[in-house]
């Protein structure tokens, strides 16, 4: 019988043992709600001594501060109920340790009625992370009002890129409406080819998905149909064809793509048909091969030399193009002959697919 | 040109089409009157919605509204559409969308910036749909 008392007693040491060291506070009560034992860690973080709990009614701790409504509905819950009660969140502000969050946790452990139960009152201490939680809550917010104020000042710089572009190409249009000379006119009109060779650039990046990149295929096809649109008619008839791999191309490498096309196209329908020829063809290609790509406009026309422009001082187109292929790493080829002319942009490393 | 072109052709030489240009950039406006006087067509200008409304109101020959966005311009072409549904609407935007002009009830939607023979290409087409 003795036996039987010490293994008892050992058991009930080694439970209170296990209370006092759990990391979580936890209480454990009886019948009456009379704390019976509490851990090291309920004193800790409620700043209450060691001597003030043992046979303390739970409600009468701390001067009445643990007197909460909520608080009472669950230990009830858990003297009526075999089902223990999870996560019953309790907000409350403790006399020592001010306003904190709290999960309960309650488990009644023996006894088979409420007259001989014991409860087992769990603490989470949920204060810091719900803290975190409204202060990403709040960091959200706050991100989501900058990208909305970001897309408003993307659309209105876009807004303001485009139409200080049409601003641009109004005037050169309006100027070259107005003036006599039909040479001055000719290269008013060129530099708003120039303008509108930029500005589509624009309207492909502002279309893409990325901000900085191009697509080349369709952004080269965009770009020649306008340069027929505004060259090609009844007195200069001709065929622009564009045959491009699909790839992408940085903006600022883009826009110098788009102004040798238009230099080039723009040469090629003014120079290399000297008479209007319904077979006249113009074609731009655009060969990828790895990070390396080939840009050649080439004609069927009369073929002329590399400078070809027979009033302009030097040939600007050619000064141009060459300015724009060193800046873009890229070496100029031109071949000419009776049947038309072609001329290459090439990186210096680029192997055709074809010939590899 | 086909036939059908060819007669609206000579139907405008005859008795032209009136266009209302509304923009706020007075350059682009100069240009777009210009543009479409060298086509044929009359053109009256606004710089504003306000001012569009006004114009509208005084002339009732005119049968393409030709608007930026800016300026309340799609909800002009909305006001149009319910108010004088005979008068067509393009819109020109360098940001907004074919299907936001579509929605306000345009018939033509132009991207800005554009060449002068796309607006030009426009109003014909727009002729052409009605």
């Amino acid at each position: 019988m003795t036996m039987l008392f010490d293994k008892i007693e050992d058991a009930r040491s080694l439970a209170q043992i296990v209370v006092e060291t759990v990391r979580e506070p936890l209480l454990v009560l009886d019948n009456t709600l009379t704390i019976l034992v509490a851990s090291n860690s309920f004193h800790k973080s409620f700043q209450i001594s060691p001597a003030d709990t043992p046979g303390q009614l739970l409600f009468t701790l701390d001067k009445g501060g643990w007197d909460i409504p909520a608080l009472h509905t669950l230990l009830e819950r858990s003297l009526v109920d075999q089902t223990a009660v999870e996560g019953f969140m309790v907000e409350q502000e403790f006399p020592r340790i001010g306003a904190r969050k709290f999960l309960l946790h309650a488990r009644k452990v023996l006894g088979t009625d409420a007259g001989h139960a014991l409860i087992l009152l769990g603490f989470e201490d949920i204060t810091e992370r719900r803290a975190i939680e409204h202060e990403k809550a709040q960091l959200q917010l706050r991100t989501d009002e900058l990208r909305q104020q970001k897309e408003v000042l993307l659309a209105e710089m876009q807004h303001r890129i485009v139409n200080s572009l049409q601003i641009i190409a109004s005037i050169l249009m309006l100027k070259a409406r107005a003036v006599s000379s039909e040479e001055t006119r000719q290269h008013l009109q060129d530099a708003h080819r120039r303008v509108m060779s930029v500005a589509a650039v624009q309207q492909h990046l502002h279309s893409s998905a990325r901000a900085d990149v191009v697509d080349i295929a369709p952004y080269l096809s965009k770009l020649c149909e306008s340069l027929a649109e505004s060259m090609i008619g009844e007195s200069r008839p001709a065929k622009l064809t564009v045959t491009a791999d699909q790839g992408h191309v940085i903006s600022a490498d883009a826009v110098s793509l788009g102004l040798i096309v238009t230099e080039l196209v723009i040469n090629a329908l003014k120079y290399a048909f000297p008479d209007p020829d319904k077979d006249a063809s113009v074609k731009v290609d655009y060969e990828v091969n790895g990070t390396d790509w080939k840009l050649s406009v080439s004609d069927n026309g009369i073929g002329r030399g590399a400078d070809s422009a027979p009033t302009a001082k030097g040939g600007l187109g050619t000064s141009l193009v060459k300015a724009l292929a060193q800046q873009l790493d890229a070496q100029v080829e031109t071949v000419s002959g009776p049947g038309g002319m072609r001329v290459s942009v090439t990186h210096p490393t680029f192997v055709s697919r074809t010939a590899a | 040109m086909g036939v059908r072109g060819l007669i609206n052709g000579m139907c405008q030489m005859a008795n032209p089409l009136t266009i209302l240009v509304v923009e706020d950039e007075s350059l682009i406006r100069m240009a777009a009157v210009a543009i479409l006087e060298d086509a044929g067509y009359w053109v009256l200008e606004a710089q504003n919605s306000a001012e569009a409304l006004d114009v509208l109101a005084r002339h009732a020959e005119i049968s393409i509204l030709l608007t930026d966005v800016r300026m309340d311009g799609l909800a002009l072409v909305t006001w149009v559409q319910l108010n004088n549904p005979a008068i067509r609407s393009i819109v020109v935007s360098g940001n907004a969308s074919a299907a936001e002009a579509s929605k306000a009830g345009a018939s033509i939607f132009v991207k800005k910036p554009y060449l002068p023979t796309t607006i030009v290409k426009a109003v014909h087409e727009t002729v052409l749909r009605h």
